[in-house]
């Protein structure tokens, strides 16, 4: 089978072009960008002047060292906390036999996720802002709502919001496989029931955690919408300010630096940590 | 002239480094039901392929009713499959399944609805075609399936494992059903399967086939009591093997020298001195105690019953010859108090009950 | 005794953080939907003190609005139809096909999930200014095509891949050519995974903030756009409308999905059931 059949490169043809014009080609382009030397009030970066990294180096001042940090915490709190709680609703929809719970659960969860991000956003501003429990929260956190802290705590639940329903779904499909008789052996030997799924169901579903991390992570560390409406300025993630360089100065050459800072986090987390799991999990649980 | 509905000369097929077809040759006339039998990897599966046109062969010929077909596309062939696993399409109902291989072969509305309603009756299905595939039962399906196959009035039908997936009580109940259904429709059928029965209860004539070639081919009673090999006589029905060499002295029943110093009578077939494999079929062999009267005959071993399991219809013996080998032994179950284990017993036989076989 | 009672709290436990799960989840969304529904004029402390379509006719009377509507429509269709149809010619290709890189060209057009939607943003833009495409549209066309790919390839992959072999050898048996026997059984039956691929490519298209935030203009502002613009200048309930309103085309697109797909194949059974 050494060539491609005809009919399939006919077929295969729109794709890869779509696929080369539209983001390899730009890809690259901006990797060339980014290596630019900025000129301010022009478009784009100097096109004769030779390459530079000085868009990388000013990336390690420490006030992007700080943004870096924060967006890292701020998505791994937001993960963990999403995957804590979501696992006890896969677990009910995996488990129940009550089919209309399963439909209703598995409907409100797929409505969720396809629900527009601004909205998601919006009612969270309105429900944790000034207007609702803003106050009340910061009371108890023990700063103001304005503060930069509320701003992180708000950008954390609003991560969470959308990484909740998203690794509940998938956490179901693990769940789902793992045999429900293991944990019941477990109690019929004595033990009560959080120890008899904390010895059976969460060890096994370690694949489906690792999985369900991986994604909800590089997805909340691309985050965009949520660092920009709920952070109120405060907090920047990465994505803002590649949007910051473009809208306010036009400074192409350093968001193009900072647009493949965050493309190397993204692919080092997903390629770097799938590659950890892959050394941890024994082959055959995955 | 040729009255043959299909003929294989010479067909040999590669995948890669495995030879799956190697020289297959044989033919079918019209109305025979054959079946190709063999283990898994025999290459039956190939054969079957082949002559339905989704393998090109090496070389050979493939011809169906004297046409040569190795170009032809599955559509140009006018022969029916039935699948493994029944391949019903699951958004038509039965009737749309049964009657899809007419729409293109320009039969018009009214003649394909009867050629429908026929073939349901046929299979015993008259009412089920308003139903859609995923409200049958397997062997529901199964018989849509070959409604299917034979509303087009193929030339030849194709069946791949028929039974395989149903379970032993309704295997036996279809395996006489179809049988026949097709030999009322007076189809030329072939039957690919790993099943003895299957091939057996069907087919009146078999093709067992191993490592791509045919080993034999013959009526299952043929098969059976003469295998011209070990592959052969292990792989149908059970026999008792035991390796040893002949000592021939001209046309009379030859000796047959196996380990621990048995010493066997078997007929006159093979050379002197050859090593070579003698098979008993386990119900050939008569069983008395030790010491009661027992028949004539040429082969008396005597041994300990090591095992006696009564299998409804059956008795399963083991008995352990005093010469060490293990003999398998099959009695009917007519009520008879079962065989202790310990007891000791004499194994009769005489050399008409044995076949002399290649390794 | 003593161990019924462990059992009991933890099972308390659970079941009240699952219900504290739900609340955060759905909560915050109710508070939108009724404060859309506000009657006073400006954004005062939940809930409501009377109710009135008010926040509604702002939105419908707010010409960035609905003029960001109709563009978010117009969009998602046509980023629909184009990756729906590449999309699914690719899954063809990889699934009707013998050749050898089939693995490594389903990772290619799964790609651009890998990659931010801030860097395919900024990529693009700097791309297409490049090669002289300044009309917004088609640029926010070029983006929304390479977002929306993925879901339209994955699923009809997913879709096509689930037909057996055997079903098209049985109708090429019975008579039909290759041609017959793609349109009468892989495509009917390929199609629930083609459509569900177009409802994701819909639903996300409408959604889409991140890439179209780099390559709008003052004539071509999407509905996203128009809102965030508005939440940043003037944080008021017309926003909630809009809102409410986003979010009942969620619901139909889940219905659709649901009278086409089923929910319940999206997830599967498991081995256990």
């Amino acid at each position: 089978m050494p060539l491609i059949p005809a009919r399939a490169v006919v077929l295969l043809a729109p794709g890869l072009i779509v696929l080369a014009i539209l983001l390899f080609l730009p890809l690259a382009n901006i990797a060339v960008e980014s290596i630019r030397p900025y000129v301010p009030g022009k478009i784009g970066g100097a096109r004769d002047a030779p390459f530079t990294l000085e868009n990388y180096a000013a990336l390690l001042h420490p006030v992007y060292l700080g943004y870096l940090g924060t967006m890292i915490w701020c998505a791994f709190a937001a993960t963990l906390l999403a995957l804590v709680t979501a696992y006890p609703i896969a677990y009910v929809i995996a488990r129940t036999r009550t089919h209309f719970i399963r439909i209703a659960l598995v409907g409100l969860l797929a409505g969720l996720l396809f629900l527009s991000a601004l909205v998601r956003v919006y009612s969270l501003e309105l429900s944790f802002g000034t207007v609702g429990l803003g106050r009340t929260i910061a009371r108890l956190m023990g700063v103001t709502p304005n503060s930069r802290s509320y701003a992180e705590f708000l950008v954390t639940i609003g991560l969470a919001h959308h990484a909740i329903p998203l690794s509940a779904l998938l956490m179901t499909a693990t769940i789902q496989n793992i045999n429900p008789r293991l944990a019941e052996a477990a109690q019929a030997l004595g033990a009560p029931l959080w120890r008899a799924h904390l010895s059976t169901t969460i060890p096994l579903s370690t694949p489906g955690l690792l999985s369900a991390f991986l994604v909800c992570y590089t997805i909340n560390l691309s985050a965009f919408v949520v660092p920009m409406v709920l952070g109120r300025g405060k907090v920047h993630f990465l994505s803002n300010l590649v949007y910051d360089r473009y809208g306010e100065l036009a400074n192409f050459p350093s968001g193009s630096a900072i647009a493949i800072e965050l493309l190397l986090v993204t692919l080092v987390v997903t390629y770097g940590f799938g590659w950890m799991v892959r050394r941890l999990v024994p082959g055959d649980a995955r | 002239m040729t009255t043959q509905v299909l003929e294989l000369r010479n067909v040999s097929k590669r995948f890669g480094e495995h030879l799956a077809l190697d020289d297959v040759s044989f033919s079918v006339a019209a109305g025979g039901i054959i079946s190709l039998l063999g283990p898994s990897g025999c290459g039956k599966t190939t054969t079957l392929r082949t002559i339905a046109g989704f393998e090109t062969p090496d070389s050979g010929q493939v011809l169906i009713a004297g046409q040569g077909m190795v170009r032809k596309r599955p559509y140009e062939r006018n022969v029916g499959l039935l699948f493994q696993d029944y391949a019903l399409f699951p958004h038509m109902t039965v009737a749309q399944n049964v009657a899809y291989g007419l729409r293109y072969r320009g039969v018009n509305r009214a003649d394909a609805e009867k050629r429908t309603a026929d073939m349901l009756g046929l299979v015993k299905l008259t009412d089920y075609g308003a139903r859609r595939p995923s409200q049958l039962s397997g062997g529901e399906q199964q018989r849509v399936a070959l409604a299917r196959a034979l509303a087009i009035d193929p030339k030849l039908v194709l069946l791949d494992e028929p039974l395989s997936a149903l379970d032993a009580k309704l295997r036996q109940k279809l395996r006489t059903e179809l049988k026949e259904i097709l030999t009322r429709v007076g189809a030329t059928t072939i039957i690919v399967t790993h099943d003895q029965e299957e091939a057996f209860g069907i087919a009146e004539r078999v093709i067992v086939m191993n490592g791509g070639r045919i080993v034999q081919e013959g009526s299952p009673t043929d098969i059976y009591l003469k295998p011209n090999s070990r592959f052969v006589a292990d792989f149908v029905g059970r026999s008792n093997l035991l390796e040893g060499c002949i000592q021939r002295n001209g046309p009379a029943p030859a000796a047959f020298t196996v380990a621990g110093g048995l010493r066997l009578t078997v007929p006159a077939q093979g050379k002197d001195r050859d090593a070579a494999v003698a098979c008993i079929r386990p119900e050939r062999i008569v069983v008395s105690e030790e010491g009661a009267p027992r028949p004539p005959c040429e082969n008396v071993l005597p041994g300990i019953v090591t095992d006696c399991a009564p299998l409804a219809a059956d008795v399963h013996l083991v008995v352990t010859l005093q010469s060490g080998q293990r003999m398998a032994v099959v009695e009917k179950n007519l009520g008879q108090p079962m065989r202790a284990v310990g007891a000791r017993v004499v194994l009769c036989f005489n050399a008409n009950d044995c076949v002399i076989v290649a390794d | 005794m003593m161990r019924r009672a462990v059992d009991n709290a933890w099972r308390a436990a659970v079941i009240a953080l699952l219900a504290l799960t739900l609340a955060f989840l759905i909560g915050p969304l109710i508070v939108a939907i009724m404060m859309s529904f506000d009657a006073r004029g400006f954004l005062a402390p939940f809930p409501p003190t009377a109710l009135s379509l008010r926040w509604y006719g702002t939105f419908f009377a707010d010409k960035s609005f609905v003029a960001g509507l109709k563009m978010s429509l117009a969009l998602a269709v046509a980023a629909t139809l184009i990756s729906g149809a590449v999309g699914t010619a690719a899954a063809l290709a990889l699934t009707q096909y013998e050749f050898r890189g089939k693995a490594f060209l389903s990772g290619l057009f799964l790609s651009p999930l890998m990659i931010p939607a801030v860097v395919i943003g900024l990529a693009l833009l700097i791309f297409v200014s490049r090669w002289g495409i300044f009309n917004g549209f088609s640029r926010l066309l070029c983006a929304h095509v390479i977002v929306t790919l993925p879901f339209t390839i994955r699923s009809s992959l997913a879709g096509l891949a689930g037909i057996r072999r055997s079903m098209v050898d049985a109708a090429l048996s019975l008579g039909a050519n290759d041609r017959q026997a793609f349109f009468d059984i892989t495509f009917p039956l390929a199609k629930t995974g083609i459509i569900a691929g177009c409802v994701f490519a819909f639903a996300f298209s409408l959604d889409d903030v991140a890439v179209s935030l780099f390559l709008y203009d003052t004539n071509s502002v999407t509905l996203p756009i128009a809102l965030v613009s508005h939440m940043r200048a003037n944080f008021d309930l017309s926003v909630a409308a809009a809102a409410t309103f986003l979010a009942f085309i969620t619901v139909l697109l889940i219905v659709v999905l649901d009278r086409t797909v089923g929910l319940n194949r999206v997830i599967g059974q498991g081995v256990y059931r």
